[in-house]
This record gives C-alpha cells, structure tokens and sequence, in this order.
C-alpha cells in the first residue's frame, strides 16, 4: 500500500468513526425556525419564528434564545404549546427539555403563570434569559457563527445543525449539509476534533487530529493523527511528508483488572506497540503482565515479555521484582525492598541485571547493579549513607560509589527573621578494572542564610539572602564560592510595582600556592504594570556594575482589544552586541474552547498562524 | 502539488463530516426592531430622539418615578407600542394603550420613546416591578427594576 492510499485509508477510517459519534447520543429537541443562528463563542441558539417538539406537545414563538453553556431555555413571543386539541398561549415560556417541565407566562391584568409537566424550572434574576441571554446582534459579533433552519440538540448538549452555512468574523463562508456545530468546544467528549491545523516557513504545513471515545467508565480510547506536508517550503531538505499515528485504549474488566493497548506508528516506517494487563490482588499487592513490540528504522525488530509485582508485607517491608525476557536473548530482571524503621530511619535496598544486545552485532552487555541506601531524619538534621555497585560482568569493571551525606534542617534565628540551613556531601568513588585500581573523592559543603520580606512601609519590602559553599577533592581542584543577593519591592498601588535585585557572586580556586578567581555583579530592576485586565506587562533591565555598562533589556506587554482580541508582545534588547535579539507578537483571538493565534518570532523570521484547544 | 490539494480536501472533508453543500441559501432573518430597553430616572433630548439618563435597576420609595426608556429601528410600516408595568405583587398597575408609531408610514431609522411610573407609597412600591413591552400585539422585551425601603 503506497503512502497516498494508507493516508485515504486512515482518513475513511476516521471518517466511519465520526459516522458513529452522531448516532451514539440521542436527540433532546429538535428545533426548526425561518432563521436560526447557533454562536460557537457564547455556544448560544437564537432563532425567529421557530417550533420545537416538548415531549408529546409542539411549541412554536417568534423567538427563541437558548444558552447552553449554563442550560438555560427560553421562547417568547405569540408562544403557543399544542397537544392534540389543547392550545395554550403565553408571551414568554422557561422550559428544562431534559425534565420536560416549564413555566408559561402571559401579562394579563396580573401576571399568570401555568406549570407545564411536573416542576418547572427556577431561575435566579442572574439567570434569567429575558435579562442574561445576548440579543441577535450581540450573538452575530461571535467570531464563529452558522445559520440555518433546523438544529438539533443531542443529549449531551451538541448541537448539531443542518444546511447550516458557516460564518467566521461575520464573513460568510462555506455551507454544510450535516455538522455538529459545538464540535471542538469541548474536548472530553467522544468525537473527532481537528485540535490544530498551521503552516510555518519552518514546518510547513502541519493538522492535527483526534478521535476519542468513552464508554461508560469501561472503555477509553485516543487517537491522534499529525500530518506535516514539507513540500510547500523551500529547499528542505528531509521528508517531503511524513505523519504520525498515536493510540491508546483501554479497557477496564473490573475494579481490579485492567488492559491497555498502545500503539504509535510514523510513516518513515517505525513503529510500536505495548500491551498491558494490570491485576490488582489487594490493597497490597499487585501485577503488571506485558508485552512490547518495538520497530526502528532500519533495524530487526525487539519483542518484550514481561511481568513485574509488588507486595507490601507491613511490618515486613515492601517488595517489588520484575523481569522481562526478549526473543533475541535480551534479560532484564530488578528486585527492591523498602522499610521504614522506627518512623525516622528508612532503608532501601535494590539490585538489577540488564543483559543487553550491542547495536546489531551478536555481543552482549551484561551490567549488575545494587545499591543500599539508610537515612536518618531527626527534628534538626537529617544523615544518610548510601552504597551503589556496578559490575560490568563483560568487561570486569567493577566502580562503588560509598556516599555520606549530613544536612541541618532549615530552622529560624531572631523570631523567624532570619532562616539557615547547612548540607555536607561526602562522595567516595572506586573503580576496579583486573589488577588496576582507581579512586577518588570529594567533600562538598553549602551554607545558606536568608532573611524574610521585611516591611519598612506598608509600600515598601525588602530581603536578602547568602550562601558560601566549600568543595574539596582528592585531585586538588578545590573552590570557594560565596554570593548575596538583596531584594526590594515597592508598591506605588493600582497594579504598579518596582522591583530592585542586587546580587554579587564570587568564586575562588585554590589549588596548592595559587588562588584564582572570579567576581561578577548584576543590578536589575523590573518595572510591572498591571492595572486591569485589558493590559499588563513588564519591563526589566539589568546592569553590570563592575563593567559599568547595561547587559539586556527585556519587555513584555499584553493588551486586550475589542471582541476578544488581545495582542502580547516580548522584546529582548541586548546592550553588549547594541541590537533587538529578539521580537516575538502575538494577534490572539478567543473563539470559544479555541485561540486563534497570529504569531511572528523574529528571530526564526517565522510567522505562524494557529488554531489551538484552550 | 495536486497531492497536496487532494490531501487538504479531503482532510478538510473529513473534519466538517464530509458534507460540504454549495447549495443552501443561508436564511435572511426577520428585520430586529428592538435595540435596547433601559429602565432610568430621565432622558434628554438629542435633536430628533432621546438618550436615557441616570440608567438603575434600584430605586428608592422617595424617587417619585421610573422611566422605562426604549430604542427601536428600521420602522418603515404603521406600528403598536404599548407598555404594561406589573407591581411585586404581580398586578398590572397601568397599561398604556396601543401607541401609534409611524402612522404615516415612513421609513424611521431610529425611535425612541418611553413611558414614566410615579411611584406611590412605601407599603405598595417596595419589591421587585416588571415592566413588559409589546410591538405590534406580541411580546417585545421586559425589564426588571427593584424599589426599595429608604431605611433598608
């Protein structure tokens, strides 16, 4: 099968899958109208001259404003509900199309209300729709609208429309015969989405796609498709096309079992699949059964079985082994145990083989490992000590790593103010190899110091942090180190904040006689602004003292504009080489569960143009 | 580059379900009169129509009325107006009558009009009032407006 008919084969499958999404859900309420509008930005129905079935009766009113997102359903207008021969007539009627109850309205010489079906439903004057649901005008600003004259509403709240014909930013577009007009608004639900379609310079032109289902908590399974078409750009140089295929299923038999199938396929010809079934016995223990099939480009094939358990003996401890075998004659097994004795020491212990084949040749790596590990945490300090082996069974190479490590917990001096903590890392390494024998070892140790934000003015805040830290080592490239760091903040009150860093890092080497070093300084400020919710950003600049000469500037800005359009902008200035390095801006418009981006990066010269999930 | 076409199309068919129609005729919707109904304390005059002024949902019971501010648009044909204000009580209060609008039958690109509520005492005005609007004889709009007690 050539690469143009597995792609029309995987579109038709997906094509038969989207066939089931419409038939798996039922359908609420049926409406047709001479002009029915269905916004995907508000996800709300406006209609004109519109009947609807209700249960057994038929409804018909000259208008109709439905908000699915908070289900709230509403006629008004000549509102006449039919059943058989009764008719009863209002000006406005509330109804809930899942209970099949409603509340019909009629101004007369005093309010009336007629209860349909058992209790109708309440709204608060939040929700009332005569106040809360946006008028036709408002809902034609969507940036995503459709029209038609006969909607549907599933079950699950799609909506699905027919001859609808689809308008984007009040621009008409093309029309559809059949087409679930919330699709993509939400993602959790069963059902195909195209989650992003792009092109770049860079990319391309780039879609992805998904289809999922779900059945009642049993079965779950993902699909994801990514197609890139490479032959629209210039000069490149690697696939002309090439996509994806990603999948995962999984069926639950019972609340203790469990199987799971993955697969990923990418068209160069690599692929791979595993296959779990997780059995849980108890609270206590459980197994995991699998098998994996993994195919490189170019190479045989590895197939994997496996099987791995974990039980946990209480007082005992706890035991996890597990072991897999592959028909090439590769091993791996691993066995661990853990307890924890009297709450404040904890030991582990853990060992593995690995028996595994060198590229494509018919040798063999073989590695043990093991390692134990005991700590101690006391209120003040914590100890551990660690051992870890490795033996190369192959080449007779044998390297221990013995390690202590103390620490003092962090704890307060001057009634919290200020806050230190201190840790010493000891490591000893060993390798054997035959006769010949190597080691070495090193000793680190830090030291920290740091004050909480004091308050000066309510405005006003300031901290400072130190630490000094010593290392040391047997091949005598031994160091220094020690650095400050000072903060300030000040509030000037509606979103406006500067903030002040100082900082002054110091490094010295000494090795026998000789001491070298290094001192760098920065001084930076940031200047935010954040005064409401239509614009906030950022400017920074930082500044090297020592140098005396400014290193980079860099500002972000975010401003909202009218009908959900916003525009973000980060600009990095860099004084040493005297140049913008770097520009990126963003168009992005809010389209319901979606953005729609419009992005040039200058320094890729890119411009991108994207529909992404939120 | 025909492969590219064809693969666009047919993934574009795929996500709108394969049902692209180049056939419907999108339907025209009824001309919408109404623009807005506003309940305030007044409006002010600007040239030919009116803007409402001091616009609320809350009254007190010593605010001696209630304005029920409505703008309309693109009236070509002789039409009805007509306001009915409802009490917390749920009774009808007063009725306007059916207003003439456009009795000559020309084209209006804007009408304004609205009708004014003197509140009575505290015992009968304190609660939540509706006022409802109706248009050639069906139900245009309603507002909602709270009077409340002085001393609350």
């Amino acid at each position: 099968m050539n690469l143009k008919k597995k792609i029309c084969f995987g579109f038709a499958l997906i094509f038969l899958f989207d066939c089931f999404l419409y038939s798996s859900e039922d359908i609420l309420m049926r409406i047709k109208g001479d002009y029915l509008i269905y916004s995907y930005d508000f996800d709300l129905i406006y209609g004109e001259n519109v009947s609807f079935d209700f249960g057994e009766k038929k409804v018909s009113s000259l208008y109709i404003r439905i908000d699915m997102d908070q289900r709230v359903f509403y006629a008004y207008g000549n509102v006449m509900i039919s059943e058989e021969d009764k008719k009863q007539k209002g000006d406005e009627f509330y109804f809930d199309p899942v209970n099949k109850t409603g509340k019909l309205l009629r101004y007369g010489d005093e309010v009336n209300e007629v209860g349909i079906g058992d209790k109708a439903p309440e709204y608060t004057d939040q929700q009332d729709p005569a106040i809360q649901v946006p008028s036709k005008e408002k809902i034609k600003d969507s940036f995503i609208y459709f029209t038609g004259r006969k909607m549907e509403i599933k079950d699950n709240f799609d909506v699905i429309g027919y001859d609808v014909t689809f308008y984007m930013g009040g621009m008409r577009s093309f029309s559809l015969r059949k087409h679930n007009l919330s699709q993509g608004a939400k993602l959790t639900f069963s059902g195909f989405t195209l989650d992003r379609f792009w092109f770049s310079k860079s990319e391309g032109l780039v879609g992805n796609a998904s289809y999922q289902y779900e059945k009642h908590d049993k079965f779950s399974s993902q699909t994801r498709l990514k197609y890139e078409e490479h032959t629209l750009i210039k000069n490149y140089e690697g696939l002309e096309r090439q996509f994806f295929l990603m999948s995962s299923s999984r069926l639950k038999v019972s609340d203790s079992l469990n199987l799971n199938l993955t697969g990923n396929y990418n068209s160069s010809n690599l692929w791979n699949t595993n296959f779990y079934v997780n059995k849980k016995w108890s609270d206590k223990a459980q197994t995991q059964l699998k098998f994996t099939y993994n195919k490189p480009i170019d190479l045989k094939g590895e197939a994997w079985f496996g099987a791995s358990t974990s039980f946990n003996a209480g007082k005992w401890g706890s035991f996890a082994f597990s072991g897999e075998y592959e028909l090439q004659n590769q091993t791996l097994a691993r066995f661990s145990y853990a307890k924890s004795l009297i709450e404040k020491i904890h030991f582990s212990l853990d060992s593995s083989y690995s028996q595994i084949k060198v590229g494509e040749t018919r040798d063999y790596s073989k590695l043990l490992t093991g390692g134990i590990d005991v700590s101690y945490n006391a209120k003040l300090f914590n100890l551990s000590t660690a051992y870890n082996l490795n033996y190369d069974l192959v080449g007779d190479q044998v390297l221990s790593q013995p390690q202590l490590r103390l620490g003092v917990n962090p704890f307060e001096l001057y009634g919290g103010i200020l806050e230190a903590s201190f840790y010493n890392v000891f490591l000893y390494n060993n390798l054997k190899k035959g006769e010949l024998s190597e080691d070495n070892y090193s000793n680190n140790a830090v030291f920290h110091l740091s004050t909480k934000p004091i308050y000066i003015r309510d405005y006003f805040s300031l901290n400072a942090s130190a630490s000094v830290e010593q290392f040391l080592e047997k091949e005598g490239r031994n160091f220094t180190s020690g650095g400050f760091i000072f903060r300030t903040n000040t509030y000037f009150g509606g979103g406006v904040s500067l903030e002040g860093f100082y900082s002054i890092q110091s490094r010295r080497r000494t090795q026998a006689w000789l001491i070298s070093g290094t001192t760098s300084q920065d001084l930076s400020a940031l200047f935010r602004v954040n005064p409401s919710d239509w614009i906030n950003g950022w400017i920074s600049a930082s500044y090297d003292p020592k140098k005396n000469r400014f290193r980079q500037s860099f500002l972000d800005i975010s401003l909202g504009f009218f009908k959900k359009w916003e525009i973000h902008s980060l600009v990095n200035y860099d004084f040493l080489l005297n140049k913008l390095n770097n520009i990126d801006l963003y168009l992005i418009r809010e389209v319901g569960g979606f953005q729609l981006r419009f992005i040039y990066r200058s320094l890729s010269k890119q411009f991108q143009v994207e529909l992404v999930p939120r | 580059m025909k492969k590219i076409v064809f693969l666009v199309l047919l993934g574009m068919a795929v996500f709108f379900k394969s049902c692209i129609s180049f056939n419907v005729q999108p339907p025209s919707p009824v001309q919408e009169h109404l623009e807005e109904i506003v309940i305030c304390k007044g409006v002010k005059d600007v040239g030919d129509t009116m803007v409402p002024e001091q616009r609320s949902d809350a009254f007190s019971n010593e605010d001696k009325h209630v304005l029920c501010f409505l703008k309309m648009k693109d009236i070509s044909e002789r039409s009805t107006l007509q306001w009915i204000w409802y009490s917390p009580q749920r009774k009808k209060v007063k009725d306007t009558g059916k207003f003439v609008v456009n009795q000559d039958e020309r084209y209006l690109d804007a009408v304004t009009a609205y009708d004014k509520l003197n509140l009575g005492k505290e015992k009968e005005t304190t609660g939540k009032w509706t006022v409802v609007i109706f248009f050639n004889n069906h139900f245009l709009g309603k507002e909602s407006f709270l009077v409340k007690s002085k001393k609350q």
